[in-house]
């Protein structure tokens, strides 16, 4: 009788411990979706603030002194950007912004990567990365100063000023 | 008489000391969870304000204001660091969460080399009230960089000079900032800016060019006033250091410029200045010594000024 008893009661506690350990799975699973769902939703957001920050700095690096061509609005001083290629201390100083392209539109284009060697006579100026993150353009008037006769003159041409903005999620 | 035991099975006990450690492990996890939660907040709350300076960034005018409400309690804990090449304005935030009502665990610190925030240890906030942001080009004698001034009480400016009261009123309604002319005109939760008297929150000098506030004494020049009174000491004396950190670098940037255009006829003769003032900010260590670089940029301005091609 004795014997029934106990086998009856280890029964029981084993269906217990079963109960326990599958209520427990249950509970882990249900963190992992919430977690993985959670992870998700930050990533996107951190994507999402990363575009507004892309659209933002678009319309607003060019009145960055580093940029900006004798404080004239929406005007870049292409001569300051030859330099600033080479100025290592600048790499990490816009946060999140792996690196700018500026493109002239206009007069026609020979896709001329500027190098200190061919620099006016080119029309793309790649400062720092380019091509990798979320990008974000906008137009400016690129400028420099000429020199004729003596007499310093302003030289301005149509560009496109492209940023690209590190996404914090790779 | 017998007496009657409540006779428990193993099963009741097993079950009851499960109960606990599950309930146990709920709780545990639970409260885990709120204090990520509030750190995500606070830290997506920070990540948004350090949007705000992008918008802040003066162009072709000299100044821009912003103006924040928080829909809850908040704490915003600004810092500055000058370490490296440019160093970082960071800033922290705290909300108040929960039923209890506490403040939480401020957020992770989101840190900009691109942004000169000038402002008090803590700025603290209740909810739905405002912090206000307002920016001052720092010009030497270039554009260097946008000083940004944050705070919440209102500012009540006592007998300010003429160029200041220019200033408050440019700025607009929506900045909380008030020009009187008697300090019993000032309400009693604003923050009272006394010139050449000393009777007031913040007390300012216009001879000496000094800001007495909180017993403790800063050095300003020009537009660097509106940085004095709006910040700590700590703050105010980091922030300088680090414009100067940025005007050593631009002054690289415009010594190299020179140096290029004179290869296209374009000779300014201002390199050996831009070298000057380079080393100048460089090893800038006091505040006094803002005087003696703004002389060397001064006259930089004026030979700049004379050229026939313009270095900036």
């Amino acid at each position: 009788m004795l014997f029934v008893l106990e086998k009856k009661a280890q029964l029981k506690i084993q269906q217990m411990v079963f109960m326990i350990l599958a209520i427990t799975l249950f509970f882990v699973l249900v963190l992992i979706f919430y977690f993985a769902t959670k992870v998700n939703d930050m990533k996107q957001d951190v994507i999402d603030l990363d575009r507004e920050k892309a659209s933002r700095l678009a319309t607003k690096i060019a009145s960055n002194p580093e940029f900006t061509f004798r404080g004239k609005s929406n005007a870049i001083d292409s001569d300051k950007l030859m330099i600033l290629k080479e100025q290592k201390a600048y790499k990490n100083y816009w946060e999140n912004i792996n690196g700018f392209l500026i493109k002239k539109l206009a007069p026609e284009t020979k896709n001329a990567e500027c190098t200190l060697q061919n620099y006016p006579d080119c029309d793309e100026i790649k400062i720092f990365n380019v091509g990798k993150g979320v990008t974000s353009s906008s137009y400016v008037a690129l400028c420099r100063i000429e020199n004729v006769n003596g007499i310093g003159y302003d030289k301005c041409e149509l560009a496109i000023l492209s940023i690209y903005i590190e996404n914090e999620t790779e | 008489m017998k007496k009657k035991a409540v006779e428990l099975s193993f099963a009741w006990i097993f079950s009851i000391v499960v109960g606990a450690v599950i309930l146990f492990i709920a709780i545990y996890f639970a409260s885990q969870l709120i204090e990520t939660s509030s750190y995500e907040i606070n830290t997506k709350t920070t990540k948004k304000l350090i949007g705000i300076f992008d918008s802040l960034q003066t162009t072709a005018e000299e100044s821009k204001t912003e103006k924040v409400t928080f829909a809850i309690d908040t704490k915003i804990y600004p810092s500055c660091n000058n370490e490296g090449d440019f160093g970082e304005s960071i800033i922290q935030i705290s909300e108040k969460f929960g039923f209890k009502n506490k403040w939480s665990k401020p957020g992770g610190d989101i840190s900009a080399q691109d942004v000169y925030l000038f402002s008090e240890d803590i700025i603290e906030v209740n909810a739905h009230e405002d912090v206000y942001f307002f920016t001052k080009q720092f010009e030497m004698p270039f554009k260097t960089a946008d000083m940004v001034m944050m705070y919440s009480k209102p500012y009540c400016f006592v007998n300010a000079p003429r160029e200041i009261r220019n200033d408050i009123e440019n700025l607009g309604q929506n900045v909380n900032l008030f020009a009187v002319t008697d300090i019993d005109s000032c309400s009693g939760e604003s923050v009272s800016v006394c010139f050449d008297s000393n009777n007031c929150d913040v007390n300012v000098n216009t001879v000496a060019h000094t800001i007495e506030k909180n017993k403790e004494t800063v050095y300003f020049i020009d537009e660097t006033i509106y940085a004095a009174i709006f910040s700590s000491k700590g703050s105010y004396e980091c922030g300088i250091k680090r414009i100067m950190m940025k005007l050593s670098q631009l002054s690289e940037l415009y010594g190299r410029k020179a140096q290029f255009i004179t290869q296209r006829g374009c000779n300014t003769g201002l390199y050996g200045d831009m070298v000057l003032l380079q080393g100048r900010a460089k090893e800038f260590k006091d505040m006094r010594e803002l005087e003696y670089i703004k002389t060397t940029a001064e006259l930089i301005k004026n030979k700049n000024g004379e050229l026939g091609c313009y270095l900036f």
